[in-house]
């Protein structure tokens, strides 16, 4: 079964996972968060599923990674 | 798993909780600004009312609210971000901690706004929520399952 974990923290912030999905069937679901939670997607990752599929070492998303790092 | 993300509501900005507090003059009094994380003004409102305080939106954005006898306000910065202006009557450690509360409030609203999001609209976005918990963290944790979605 394909499915999303979602954790929405007591700060408002949220952590999504995807499951049960390989290779790039996952990386719709990034944009669909976004606009199911009004919100905005500034970090991701691949996990071992996706590479079970592809076999290939990918930058994740690209996200605001930069700017998140630039705030600290 | 293939992929996780991390996402901030839009009613929230990327920085600390309360950043640096800085010294200024309006109108000739001293004020003192606190920078905030808030971008949303309904949600600040229903924050403020829920701490006790009277409130209400201004012309150009923002909000002005009194708590017993103190005035501040809330002006939008450059970035859509709202910062709290207080009077030289309220301390820094009244102001911090006031904001402190208020931050606690407004993400409080924030997770409750997110997590009704996803129950109301989570079908139409072709997915259907299997479980749902709380953890000791008071995080929710909803697990979703999925249909096609537009790839």
């Amino acid at each position: 079964m394909r499915s999303l974990t979602l954790r929405i923290r007591r700060d408002g912030t949220v952590e999504a996972e995807t499951r049960g999905m390989k290779g790039r069937e996952c990386l719709p679901y990034i944009a669909e968060l976004e606009r199911l939670l009004d919100a905005e997607a500034i970090d991701s990752a691949y996990t071992g599923e996706f590479y079970e599929a592809t076999d290939q070492r990918q930058e994740a998303p690209s996200t605001r990674q930069e700017e998140l790092r630039g705030s600290q | 798993m293939s992929v996780s993300i991390a996402l901030i509501p839009v009613g929230l900005a990327i920085a600390s909780a309360i950043a640096a507090r800085k010294e200024a003059k309006a109108e000739g009094k001293p004020t003192m600004a606190i920078q905030t994380r808030m971008r949303d003004d309904e949600i600040l409102l229903a924050a403020l009312r829920d701490l006790g305080c009277e409130a209400k939106p201004v012309g150009g954005g923002g909000l002005s609210a009194t708590r017993g006898a103190f005035e501040f306000d809330f002006r939008r910065d450059e970035n859509g971000v709202l910062e709290a202006n207080f009077g030289a009557e309220v301390t820094s450690e009244e102001a911090e901690a006031f904001v402190t509360d208020l931050d606690d409030e407004y993400t409080r609203l924030i997770q409750a706004r997110v997590y009704q999001r996803v129950s109301e609209r989570a079908q139409q976005h072709g997915m259907a929520i299997e479980s749902e918990s709380v953890e000791a963290d008071n995080s929710i944790v909803l697990t979703l399952r999925v249909e096609e979605v537009g790839a």
